[in-house]
């Protein structure tokens, strides 16, 4: 009957942050995990994908990015390798190949049961990742059978869709980049764009992520947020990761080909039909875009004026989002028409195996910034967690340090809790 | 900064989606199940009127550095906040009733509508005269049936524009709407099955004077159409079942 202190489910890059914070503090644990090391990134990826962080953002605790090109943009097995140098780096105490069937809680602790038996534990973290399940919605059942559907999960590459028009249902980062790879297969690609956010890539010389960095937005905490609900189900924006850093917002797409529809409205026999909202979708979007470059011009000038390297180029903005005159509001399936159909309508965490009351009406993880009402239980790694930045991987760093602290006192007014009811 | 601010067609232009078109009049409906709860389940102060703050010494005294647009936003935050922990409570019911009068004529009539638990009552019976006018050979005996349209989607926008205003501290001094709808009558009159009978799409202007910038302003008018149930009714498709008792 194994025990620890600690069990983390999931080796990915929160769950060896956590273990790294968890050894610093000379807590006994263990890591779990169903596959190898980031499982989820060699497993449930496309093929072009690479971050949308630039390299000099990656970095875990006591290990940063140390290769000679910090501007570029780490691909998936990249990703594999930075995550798996980690595990080694730090030596983490990881079971591979271990699968969490079922978390419970019991009197002092949790039980977690695997396919290669039971583990114990006081403290658990869950650390399996936020995009285990693709969304999809309720009527792509109502798809005629000689549409090709697939979900941005199970996607690869252009050669998994048969020939033919293509339908990309999302607009934030995996719908744009997914819309534009598949135009280039030669593909007449349309677009479905519900609410997104817009983002260029570089701004003033200066990637965006550097300005979101040193402005401070990225570190913005959940006590700085009116509304966290939506700020936690924000899609994530409009970026690609290439060496020509190119823009791929809706104008890009459009110059491209892709033709933009609005949000999808639904299925009827062998129609889809699209939201008439196209163009306020895209003015929302411009907006909030320029309220951010307002913000990102005003630090420039105040705060972060001393920050500055000295070749930052004029402020400036971008040309309004081209939204058609009058665009489709319904195109035909199957036949002639829309042969292929990718959801890249989102993703969510797959928590069905934890046996625990923590969740929500709509079937979501409730937690106070990752710390889970039941006692003793942390999550880590979702959108928005603590701070804006969770869902990047040098997001986790922050993260599993103040949720490390949180957990360790709480181990320790336990076990004091334990000498008392001895003594 | 203040200034008479027009927000133009760029962010107000709206294309009405062709689904009734294409759909015709078969509808399946999926009717959602009638609220069992007991009247007066939830608490009718979700939407209660504050003290009176609209009164300029009211407004003097209070409010003087808030904008006051006479929307209650508290009272609705705090209904938003209550309805996701009773998401029961949220699920309401609106009616209409309608009766011919004489050719095109009708009387259409709302009072009475479920929410809260419980039904509820407008103050007054609203009553609406529908009909059509003289260039459709008709008596002109009010608005036709596509101007309630335009009238419900303008009430919905410009009701969203304040409350989005208030929300933001945005003190607005006058808001002016104008709609066009586009249509091509030889739907309509069967003349032409390829031409649908509903609009073929719908402009909003808006003529905003409040104390805020361009982009402020747009804003406000951008994410009142995201929350308007009109303008959602408007641009994506719906179940409509219509029966014969």
């Amino acid at each position: 009957m194994p025990v620890a202190d600690v069990v983390i489910v999931g080796a990915g890059h929160s769950g060896l942050a956590m273990s790294q914070c968890l050894a610093q503090a000379g807590v006994e644990h263990v890591v779990l995990e169903r596959g190898e090391i980031a499982n989820s990134w060699r497993t449930e990826r496309w093929d072009s994908l690479k971050l949308l962080t630039p390299n000099w953002q990656n970095r875990l605790p006591d290990y940063a990015y140390s290769g000679d090109d910090p501007d570029g943009f780490a691909s998936v097995p990249q990703v594999v390798d930075f995550i798996s140098g980690y595990a080694a780096h730090i030596g983490a105490p990881v079971l591979t190949g271990t699968t969490v069937e079922r978390v419970s809680a019991g009197e002092g602790g949790f039980a977690l049961d695997t396919d290669r038996g039971t583990w114990f534990a006081g403290a658990c973290v869950l650390a399996s990742g936020a995009c285990n399940v693709a969304n999809v919605p309720k009527c792509a059942v109502d798809l005629p059978s000689d549409v090709r559907a697939i979900t941005a999960r199970d996607y690869r590459r252009p050669d998994d869709l048969d020939a033919g028009d293509t339908l990309v249902v999302g607009a934030s980062a995996t719908g744009v980049q997914l819309a534009e790879e598949i135009h280039r297969s030669g593909r007449t690609v349309t677009l479905s764009v519900g609410e997104h956010v817009r983002l260029p890539r570089v701004y003033r010389g200066k990637d965006i992520q550097w300005w979101m960095t040193h402005a401070g937005i990225l570190d913005e905490g959940i006590a700085d947020i009116d509304d966290l609900v939506r700020a936690r189900n924000i899609p994530s924006p409009q970026l690609v990761g290439t060496r020509e850093r190119h823009n791929l917002d809706l104008n890009a797409l459009s110059d491209q080909g892709v033709r933009l529809v609005g949000r999808l409205g639904g299925i009827h026999r062998d129609r889809v039909l699209f939201s008439g909202s196209l163009a306020n979708i895209c003015k929302l979007a411009d907006l909030k875009m320029n309220r951010l470059l307002n913000t990102l011009d005003e630090w420039a000038t105040g705060d972060g004026a001393g920050n500055l390297p000295g070749e930052v180029e004029e402020a400036h903005r971008f040309d309004a989002t081209r939204v058609p005159a009058t665009p489709e509001l319904s195109l035909r399936l199957g036949g002639e028409g829309i042969r292929n159909v990718v959801w890249a309508t989102g993703y969510s965490p797959d928590l069905s195996w934890l046996d625990i009351p923590a969740f929500d009406r709509k079937g979501k993880l409730r937690h106070d910034g990752g710390v889970v009402a039941v006692p003793g239980l942390y999550v880590l790694g979702l959108s928005f967690l603590r701070r804006r930045k969770s869902s990047f991987i040098h997001g986790a760093e922050d993260d599993a340090r103040d949720l490390a602290t949180h957990l360790v006192a709480n181990l320790n007014d336990r076990a004091g809790a334990r000498v008392r009811k001895t003594a | 900064m203040s200034g008479l601010m027009t927000t133009n067609s760029d962010s107000g232009s709206f294309i009405f989606v062709t689904t009734l078109g294409v759909l015709n009049s078969s509808y399946a409906y999926a009717k959602a199940p009638l609220q069992t709860a007991s009247a007066g389940a939830y608490d009718r102060a979700f939407f209660a009127p504050r003290p009176a703050i609209h009164g300029p010494q009211t407004r003097k005294e209070k409010m003087s550095d808030k904008a006051d647009n006479g929307v209650n936003v508290e009272a609705l935050l705090n209904a938003r906040e209550a309805v996701s922990e009773a998401p029961e409570a949220a699920q309401f019911r609106w009616r209409a009733a309608c009766e011919w009068k004489n050719g095109t004529h009708s009387q259409s009539t709302v009072e009475g509508y479920f929410g809260l638990g419980a039904e509820q009552r407008h103050k007054r019976t609203f009553a609406f005269d529908a009909d059509h006018p003289e260039t459709f050979a008709a008596e002109d005996n009010g608005a036709t049936p596509v101007e309630y349209v335009l009238v419900g989607l303008a009430s919905c926008l410009t009701a969203g524009v304040a409350s989005v205003a208030q929300n933001r501290d945005i003190q607005l001094r006058s808001v002016q709407a104008t709609l066009e709808g586009d249509m091509d009558i030889q739907g309509i009159l069967g003349a032409d099955a390829d031409v649908r009978n509903g609009f073929s799409g719908i402009r909003v202007t808006y003529n905003i004077d409040a104390d805020a910038s361009r982009d402020d302003i747009e804003a406000l008018v951008a994410q009142s159409q995201k929350r308007s149930a009109v303008y959602d009714i408007i641009t994506n498709p719906t179940n409509v079942t219509v029966d014969v008792k």
